[in-house]
């Protein structure tokens, strides 16, 4: 007997689904919160201070 | 250990020699062939090859493997000292799982009650679906400028990697990419992961203008899905917001997330400070700007949730109209490799582009084909959603371990029905 393993991922990828439909705003451009710390702090995406917080780079781990 | 840097956490996932049974389980989820031991002899974890990812750990029908990182005294004692701001950053996928934990079933959402029992503990919160869509407009303007660049013969205005571009917020695909394919790193996002931007943004932004409180005063705590994110968390360069105070004159040096809970570790927290789950008072923290969120932000968590969100800004800011239909199916679903063309009107030069977008999931067996043809040049993508755990990260080895979820076969390769 094969239980479906899928069924408790599926019921939590509903979850969130509904709750997509549900949010007030439904695309990451209109989140008010979040322009408004572009506004005061960070300035738009990919500015020097975005960089370099939000950005990184990544390690060749074969030579270490 | 060779591969990984001084301060990294290793050694995440250990099996109980006391309680393996030999049945291979743990195998048959291994992405990256880090499990030894035969068939009926007791399996043990290669620790320069596992990438932390835990599905050996959910799926293994003894419970005989444990994640060995446990800070939830530490966060206890941490949320005890009232000198301290002790945020949390809530992943997505623990508002749909972590209700299994009091008996609720997989997929209930509990927002509400996951803010108020974190407030009654004493957290602050910054909702990592708020970070998500921080996210979506950092990668997403990336994205952007590769497709302006490369497709409409824009000059570019930043120093851009190639395309395809990779999504770069699952820390197991990372780990995975830097450990056996080191020459697809040009084309990951350098984009942060969604709850490495919060730590940073949290001890920058959220001390000066949220909470009014000294960075160094403050203890980000990651609740996430993931055990992979502990050792993300670790990453040594994971330090900006002390960089960006030391560039102002401070000098206090710490990471920008301090430690990563589990939904498993959560839920034991909640019960060590006898918080009832079920009896907790809602609270909706509407006055919390860094608890907003758009449904793009919290669909992260599925497979295809990130490519989605995506679509949905870069649709826009191309064009310079909404998606038509918000909901794009076609990177929906347990699929392990999903492919869409979205044709984008740019509303500059009147051209139509087809953005060839996939989505992969499991990477066991399906992530490795698409990056070989990549690094073969042969890749008719421009944009690749990569997640390490089958589903997702709602099934990421940090979640409850749900009985739904345990099947064995005797000897066989556990079966998944999306094979």
């Amino acid at each position: 007997l094969v239980q479906d393993r899928s069924k408790y991922i599926k019921l939590r990828a509903r979850g969130l689904y509904r709750d997509d439909v549900q949010a007030a705003v439904r695309q990451s451009h209109h989140n008010p919160g979040l322009q408004a710390m572009y506004k005061s702090f960070a300035g738009q995406p990919l500015s020097q201070l975005a960089e370099q917080l939000f950005h990184t780079g990544y390690i060749d781990r074969t030579g270490l | 250990m060779s591969g990984f840097q001084a301060t990294e956490l290793t050694n995440i996932i250990e099996i109980d020699r006391n309680k393996c049974k030999g049945c291979d389980s743990c195998k048959a989820f291994c992405p990256t062939g880090a499990i030894n031991g035969k068939y009926g002899a007791i399996h043990s974890i290669d620790q320069e090859h596992c990438i932390f990812c835990g599905q050996c750990l959910i799926n293994c029908p003894f419970g005989s493997i444990s994640d060995t990182v446990d800070t939830v005294d530490v966060v206890i004692e941490k949320l005890r000292n009232k000198t301290i701001t002790v945020v949390a950053v809530t992943a997505p996928s623990v508002r749909v799982a972590i209700g299994e934990e009091f008996g609720l079933e997989p997929g209930t959402l509990t927002t509400e009650k996951l803010y108020g029992a974190l407030k009654q503990a004493g957290f602050k919160v910054l909702d990592a679906n708020f970070a998500a869509d921080h996210t979506i407009l950092e990668e997403g303007s990336e994205l952007v400028a590769k497709i302006r660049h490369y497709l409409l013969q824009e000059p570019a205005q930043h120093q851009l990697g190639p395309l395809p571009q990779f999504t770069s917020c699952c820390p197991g695909w990372v780990l995975f990419a830097e450990l056996n394919c080191p020459q697809i790193l040009p084309h990951l996002s350098s984009a942060k992961s969604p709850i490495q931007m919060a730590g940073a943004l949290a001890k920058t932004y959220g001390a000066r203008q949220i909470w009014q409180v000294q960075p160094e005063m403050m203890y980000v705590v990651s609740i996430a899905p993931c055990t992979a994110k502990k050792f993300e968390a670790s990453r040594p360069e994971f330090v900006s917001a002390a960089r960006y105070w030391r560039q102002q004159g401070h000098s206090a040096v710490y990471p920008d997330v301090d430690t990563v809970l589990t939904t498993r570790d959560l839920a034991r927290l909640l019960k060590k400070l006898n918080i009832d789950f079920n009896r907790v008072e809602p609270f909706a923290d509407a006055d919390n700007p860094l608890a907003q969120y758009s449904g793009a932000g919290t669909i992260f968590g599925n497979t295809g949730g990130v490519m989605e969100a995506a679509l949905r800004t870069a649709y826009y800011v191309i064009s310079g109209e909404e998606l038509p239909v918000l909901e794009y199916t076609p990177v929906r679903g347990l699929e392990g490799l999903k492919e869409a063309a979205v044709a984008i009107r740019d509303a500059g030069t009147g051209q139509t582009i087809r953005l060839k977008v996939a989505v992969v999931h499991g990477t066991k067996d399906h992530v490795r084909p698409v990056v070989e043809q990549v690094i073969a040049g042969r890749s008719p993508y421009h944009f690749i959603e990569v997640m390490n755990c089958p589903g997702g990260c709602i099934n990421g080895g940090g979640q409850p371990i749900n009985p739904m979820g345990t099947s064995w076969l005797g000897k066989f390769k556990a079966l998944l029905p999306w094979h």
